[in-house]
């Protein structure tokens, strides 16, 4: 299992008020899996994303990452558990606006020592083409569409070569038929690359298209 | 280099804000180079003031215990002729060290025309050495206009005529004899000083107006009298002198010159002390005048560091707003807090090393423009103008360089520290960039 | 009431005059007779545990004196001379006499204007303080104020035997009205004025009244009447 998920729990404190967003949730995910998480607003989806990326930490429970327990590890480790190990895509792309499309790409891979600048080279390249984008190499993301931009996101999650990719909602802010491009796009890299992919959406177009559906309300799986 | 390059670029997403900080950093840095130009100028003054103008050289030797004492009781205190020629063995040892020494004796009296008189206090001196004192590099570099030009160009009058005295122009009027000198006629120039001698006896010398000095301060400008070191001696009937002054090659040998000295003369069995110009009884004047102008310097520093600091944690707090969503980003894909600080910390210096360039350029001019428009001023306490110098020295300098580095890297510190700690979710989901 | 008035201003003047002939007669015994006097001068000091001497040939007339310093060698040959209320100062190495201040310490606790006769009664404005009787003598005691300030003390409180007319004890104020100095007088000399011996002053002590170890006692050694040249006061024969 590339995810284990196990009596998850996490409370929030609006105020005075105390917000249950997950209740003793468990959950796996086998590698190469293309999965959707699915509920209501407020049923907790995003929260479960957040704490199998290693986003924020549970209040109990655990979230076993490729065999590791990401509970007990400190904020630098965490760190590289998600540099190596996850890719993420957000609903807002959140590009560095004053970094090209090569170096947006490259940006997880600068951390690594065990990479060389040749290899980056490539496999940025490599990223950046396998989204369709090698010719927008040197460009800035102020000037491409919003459709181009989700793309250079999901290079920029690919190009560490992980075992998971995490997407909120990655067609939100996109039009029907760029949605359907990006979607595509993600079926390709789950099929050509292995990748397990859990999403959240409200897509209907994305959901009916998936391998397998986690249907999630008041912080439990239904 | 990928951090360089993005912080770099940082720097121009609000070019407005990163040139306003930067004036800030900029400005502060040309104020702080320009107070240590001020204060450093100061410095190297009264240093070669109170060394060579003041004769106290850059060691002094005096009998134990003897600096205030000497003036309530001169007999008991005085460096006898024995003990001088003590000395004179000792500081032939540290000839090499030495550039010359001056004998001096000081005493109190009266200064009389016939018609007038009026108290004085004197300073003897060894003609040769005042003359040396008074033409010396260090003087004619630091001090140029703390010393009139005709006490310079005659100071070799006391060698060719040791009955002259020079007095000041306060003095000279309240006796009725206003400079120059040369108008009187030999009778005229006639004066007597009138003192007590050790053994408590009236006593009185012949001497004549000669030369004119001025001592720099208001309050002693009424009293001053300068009188060769025979004349005094046989005013107060003694052979004796009140200390030795030691004028070095090498100022910074101060300290092992000292240390040599008090151990030579322990083997010698002479109860002398030494001190330096800088101790803070012989050198009170500069001790303290120095200790003042230091404080005054370390209020403006901090309220400079102060507006800098302000200025860095302001800016660098406005751009780690806008900027929540992008660092979350940053920490999501794997960035840890230590490169998100190392970040705006590169962000902040990039920007620092450009504004004190800057600021060095513009200081150095209006250091410059300062030098030229040869801006005079009259300090407090102080008789006559001297000329607004402003000096700067590399290593003083770099030294604030560094300081103002620091300032900045703490600042960003302070501002980014919070950020750091903060849930990636909650950054992810601001809103801004 | 006016008689009052003319009785006590009679009073007052009679005081006043008896004052002033009790202060003329001590000054005859302290220098202040006849057509010169002259006589041996020396003062022994001690002060802040230290002692000294200093030796002077006095000669006076009049307001005038001369007094020449005799001793110790390294003073030899210093002149001091006095006209009326001005003094002079001169050695042979000085070109030119210097003026000085007859309150000026001369040694110890005795001043420059003390080495010479005294004409209180010529300088001083007397009154007379009270009577006092010290070892079952009357004493006259004097408050005297100078009438000007050149003179050695501004206020002296002095006390004159009412028997012997002798002042045996004066008290030296400063301006607040304290004694810093106090003199005791002896009498054990004598000269002859107009034919008749006198006694005269043989002994001044004077001790500092703040440190009473501190004391200088000057001692009158063989004063005899003299016919003295007045050339000899003349400053200006001092000048080289």
């Amino acid at each position: 299992m590339i995810v284990e998920v196990k009596n998850l729990y996490k409370t929030y404190e609006l105020g005075e008020t105390k917000i249950e967003a997950l209740r003793g949730l468990n959950l796996s995910l086998a590698a190469g899996e293309f999965t959707a998480l699915i509920g209501a607003s407020g049923s907790g989806k995003s929260t479960l994303l957040n704490l199998i990326g290693c986003l924020d930490r549970p209040d109990q429970g655990e979230v076993v990452i490729a065999g590791q327990n990401t509970s007990t590890l400190t904020e630098d480790q965490l760190s590289e558990i998600r540099n190596l190990r996850i890719g993420y895509i957000f609903q807002a792309f959140n590009l560095v606006p004053v970094l090209s499309v090569f170096e947006n790409v490259e940006l997880p891979l600068v951390l690594r020592a065990d990479v060389t600048p040749a290899q980056r080279k490539e496999r940025v390249l490599r990223a950046l083409d396998d989204v369709g984008l090698s010719t927008f190499v040197n460009h800035w993301p102020n000037k491409l569409s919003g459709g181009q931009r989700q793309r250079v996101a999901i290079a920029r999650a690919l190009v560490t070569e992980p075992s998971l990719i995490l997407a909120d909602e990655p067609t939100a802010n996109l039009d029907s038929k760029t949605a359907h491009m990006i979607i595509d796009l993600l079926l390709e890299m789950n099929k050509k690359r292995n990748v397990t992919f859990l999403f959240c959406s409200h897509d209907e177009k994305l959901i009916n298209r998936v391998q397998k559906i986690i249907r999630i309300s008041d912080g439990k799986l239904i | 280099m990928w951090s360089w390059i993005l912080a770099y670029r940082n720097l121009g997403r609000n070019k407005r804000r990163s040139l306003a900080t930067g004036l800030a950093i900029g400005a502060g840095f040309v104020g702080l180079l320009l107070i240590s130009a001020y204060l450093y100028r100061a410095q190297l003054a009264l240093q070669a003031s109170t060394v060579y103008l003041n004769n106290k050289g850059h060691l002094a030797l005096f009998k134990k215990d003897s600096i205030f004492e000497f003036t309530y009781r001169p007999s008991r205190y005085i460096i006898t002729l024995d003990e001088q020629n003590k000395i004179a063995e000792i500081l032939k040892d540290l000839d090499a060290d030495i550039e010359f020494t001056g004998r001096y004796l000081t005493g109190t009296g009266l200064i009389n025309n016939q018609t007038k008189s009026t108290p004085f206090i004197a300073t003897a001196v060894e003609p040769e050495v005042y003359n040396r004192t008074l033409n010396h590099s260090e003087v004619n570099t630091w001090t140029p206009d703390w010393v009139f030009p005709e006490t310079v160009a005659h100071a070799g009058k006391f060698i060719e005529n040791p009955k002259l005295v020079s007095i000041t122009e306060s003095m000279a009027i309240l006796i009725g004899k206003e400079p120059p000198f040369s108008k009187y006629n030999e009778d005229e120039r006639n004066i007597q000083l009138i003192g007590k001698t050790f053994y408590g006896d009236l006593n009185a010398v012949d001497s004549e107006l000669g030369l004119r000095h001025t001592t720099g301060m208001a309050l002693a400008e009424d009293t001053s009298l300068v009188v060769s070191l025979s004349q005094l001696q046989a005013l107060y009937a003694t052979d004796g002198i009140q200390y030795w002054a030691i004028f070095l090659k090498d100022a910074s040998n101060i300290k092992r010159v000292q240390k040599e000295l008090q151990k030579k003369i322990k083997e010698k069995n002479i109860n002398i002390d030494v001190y330096p110009y800088y101790d803070d009884e012989w050198g009170a004047y500069y001790v303290g005048s120095l200790g003042f102008l230091f404080v005054i310097a370390c209020f403006f520093v901090v309220l400079i560091c102060g507006a800098v600091v302000l200025s860095v944690v302001n800016t660098t707090t406005l751009g780690i707003f806008e900027r929540h969503k992008e660092i979350g980003t940053l920490r999501a894909t794997g960035f840890p807090p230590r490169a998100i600080y190392s970040l705006f910390w590169k962000e902040n210096l990039i920007l620092s090393l450009i504004a004190l360039s800057a600021g060095y350029i513009c200081a150095e001019w209006i250091a410059s423009a300062v030098n030229a428009a040869n801006i005079k001023f009259q300090p407090p306490g102080t008789q006559g103008d001297i000329r607004f110098v402003l000096i700067t020295k590399i290593q003083i300098t770099l030294a604030l360089g560094f300081i103002v580095l620091l300032i900045n890297f703490i600042s960003t510190m302070i501002a980014v520290r919070r950020t750091t700690k903060a849930n990636i979710v909650n950054l992810l989901s601001a809103s801004g960039g | 009431m006016k008689t009052l008035l003319l009785f006590l201003i009679a009073t007052f003047t009679l005081r006043a005059e008896t004052a002033l002939d009790l202060l003329k007669e001590s000054d005859r015994a302290r220098g202040a007779v006849g057509d010169g006097l002259s006589w041996n001068l020396t003062i022994d000091t001690e002060e802040d545990g230290e002692a000294s001497a200093r030796e002077f040939d006095v000669k006076v007339k009049d307001a005038d004196a001369y007094v020449e310093a005799t001793g110790p060698a390294r003073n030899k040959g210093e002149v001091y001379i006095f006209n009326d209320r001005n003094m002079w100062f001169y050695k042979p190495t000085l070109k030119k006499p210097v003026a000085i201040s007859a309150r000026q310490k001369l040694t110890g606790q005795a001043a420059n204007g003390d080495i010479a006769s005294t004409n209180y009664s010529r300088d001083y404005e007397p009154t007379i303080e009270k009577t006092e009787e010290i070892n079952k003598e009357k004493f006259f005691v004097l408050m005297l104020k100078a009438k000007t300030n050149t003179l050695t003390y501004d206020k002296i409180r002095y006390w004159i035997s009412a028997k012997t007319k002798l002042a045996m004890k004066a008290e030296f104020l400063n301006l607040q009205g304290k004694a810093f100095k106090i003199g005791e007088l002896s009498y054990k000399n004598s000269v002859k004025d107009e034919g008749k011996s006198i006694p005269f002053v043989s002994e001044l002590k004077i001790t500092d009244a703040k440190f009473p170890k501190n004391v200088s006692i000057i001692r009158y050694k063989n004063p005899k009447a003299e016919k003295v040249s007045t050339s000899i006061f003349n400053v200006n024969n001092l000048s080289r």
